[in-house]
């Protein structure tokens, strides 16, 4: 139920994104200060923000960015802890010890504020941000992949794929992948909630992405000075991103409650 | 005992290392050369000579693990460097901000604490009651929506809606009110979902079944036995929830101009001051690790079960 109501709002906001641009065909970017806060009406259907742009259609073209690194940082996480934990857990050894050691320094340290130095200290744009966000982000992938690999690795399928010879590749593709996938899957989708919080708080601290480029973070931080003369302008893009966090939260949540169920079984 | 807090300390020292050095290497990831850097901000045109000097009196001739063991030396001293800006000592600078951010991350802890300690006993009372089932959806979603956006709506709410609460730090008491709630909303959900976890199994222990055979009421069991139980594990996640907090409060700062150190790391940020950044990153960091570390020898010295592992 969580889960599904989860998936609708994120489809409705990918959508939303995607298609509003199109059909108003107004220009996110170029400011036009003779129509500078329009409020609400048939021409502007949310009214203008303080550059005469549409707000509706910036906040469709920011949310394609939220999005669009959110996702980006997420596979690039998820795609390196898997990897890592799955080696590691199949391994074992010095290789298993030194995934645990990196793992508790990276827990230790805190996340944000690593994140905020690294992407104050880079110049501002897509890379830093990613570079920002990655070295830490891996962790708990990482960890939950390692876990899983080890609960299968002495399983009788597994010896029985080992001992006719496969190779470690087609042992961890096709024996150990399908087994760690749902955990996996869990991290990643709560791992996408974190992400997308991360990605939009560094951009309304001003350090996320270059303007003219926005994502929903920076929309929200640009709206504060006119939070009394024109309070739509940060509650807007402030709504889009609430939908869209409930969402991938709600799905995590649910996701939770499965694959929680899932290994109590196993 | 002692081998578990050596062991402890070990890896305790080892992290600390690890976060100095990656601390020390934000000045050489960032582009340009901080001399030339230092001069230009001080209204001087930098000249191959003058940068020269420059960069020898600061050392930055040096090879990079030399300035490393210099850099670790000055700080072990609590001199933490002087600011691109004004040239003033950045380690007096971040302690005069302190307080107000201990202030603010005292007053949300308050908050998480109590509102997720009212809301897990409810949810263990009665779980399948409306009012509950309704308190964890809240909690997801709470959990899930950026802190700054929480504050953004109380704002426009409280602040600007009803007249009610002044929206920044202008230092008349009720300004903590909303910074310490928007902040302490989102660490109550984070405490909230372990507590709940702990507490519902706390309650499948035998313990459970004996007491209600011994006819203890339902509420006494859960909210006396039950919790001690749970407490261990409940502390652990408070303290992770302060780490959070610490975290967040830069976002928090900003969004209400609380005067503490996040928004003048946020400031430093912004005006690429290499030093203030490395100072709070540093300064942040080693506070969580030790909060963490703390915490956790001080529940393995209480419960013996936990020096396992």
């Amino acid at each position: 139920m969580k889960g599904r109501a989860g998936i609708a709002m994120m489809a409705l906001v990918v959508l939303f994104c995607l298609l509003t641009p199109m059909l108003t065909g107004d220009d996110p970017h170029l400011p036009d200060l003779g129509s500078a806060l329009l409020p609400p009406g048939p021409e502007h259907w949310l009214g203008t923000d303080q550059l005469g742009r549409d707000l509706l259609t910036r906040t469709a073209v920011a949310g394609r960015t939220s999005l669009l690194v959110a996702f980006a940082i997420v596979a690039v996480t998820t795609a390196l802890g898997t990897i890592a934990g799955a080696v590691a857990g199949l391994v074992g050894g010095v290789l298993d010890r030194l995934l645990r050691f990196a793992a508790t320094v990276a827990l230790a340290l805190p996340g944000l504020t690593l994140a905020l130095a690294l992407a104050g200290v880079l110049r501002p744009g897509f890379l830093t941000v990613l570079i920002a966000l990655v070295p830490l982000g891996w962790v708990n992938c990482g960890l939950v992949a390692r876990t899983a690999t080890r609960q299968v690795v002495s399983a009788d399928h597994v010896l029985a794929v080992r001992a006719i010879g496969a190779s470690p590749y087609y042992l961890l593709r096709r024996t150990i992948g399908p087994h760690i996938a749902g955990p996996v899957l869990t991290v990643a989708t709560a791992d996408l909630a974190r992400t997308l919080v991360a990605v939009t708080s560094l951009s309304f601290l001003g350090i996320g992405l270059p303007p003219p480029d926005t994502d929903w973070g920076g929309m929200v931080s640009e709206a504060i000075p006119l939070l009394v003369a024109a309070p739509r302008l940060a509650i807007v893009p402030a709504l889009a991103l609430t939908v869209t966090a409930l969402g991938v939260a709600f799905m995590a949540d649910a996701r939770h409650e499965v694959s929680g169920s899932d290994l109590h079984h196993g | 005992m002692t081998a578990i807090v050596l062991r402890r300390a070990g890896e305790l020292l080892l992290v600390l290392l690890a976060l100095s050095l990656l601390v020390f290497l934000l000045t050489s990831l960032a582009p340009g050369d901080p001399a030339e850097e230092i001069l230009r901000r001080g209204g001087i045109q930098p000249t191959a000579a003058s940068v020269a000097s420059l960069r020898a009196e600061l050392g930055l001739d040096r090879p990079l693990f030399d300035q490393y063991l210099r850099w670790l030396g000055a700080v072990l001293r609590g001199d933490l460097g002087r600011s691109y800006t004004d040239r003033s000592p950045v380690a007096a600078e971040i302690l005069a901000r302190a307080p107000a951010t201990l202030r603010l991350a005292g007053a949300a802890a308050a908050v998480a604490a109590g509102l997720a300690l009212l809301a897990a006993l409810r949810l263990a009372f009665r779980p399948r009651a409306l009012d509950s089932r309704l308190l964890a959806l809240v909690t997801v979603a709470i959990g899930g929506i950026p802190p700054y956006i929480v504050g953004i709506l109380l704002i426009s709410g409280v602040a600007v809606g009803l007249r009610a609460l002044p929206t920044g730090g202008d230092g008349s008491a009720g300004a903590v009110v909303l910074p310490a709630l928007t902040l302490g909303l989102a660490g109550a959900a984070t405490l909230l979902r372990l507590l709940r976890a702990d507490l519902s199994r706390a309650l499948r222990l035998p313990f459970v079944k004996f007491a209600a055979v011994k006819g203890l009421r339902r509420r006494r069991t859960i909210a006396v036995h039950a919790l001690r139980v749970a407490a261990p594990n409940a502390i652990t996640a408070a303290s992770l929830v302060l780490a959070e907090l610490l975290a967040g409060a830069v976002v928090v700062e900003t969004l209400f101009a609380w005067p503490g150190v996040g928004q003048l790391a946020v400031a430093a940020i912004r005006q690429r001051d290499l030093p203030v950044v490395q100072a709070y990153v540093l300064i942040t960091g080693v506070a969580t690790v030790l909060l963490l570390a703390l915490t956790e020898l001080c529940l393995s010295a209480f419960d013996p079960r936990l020096r396992r592992r």
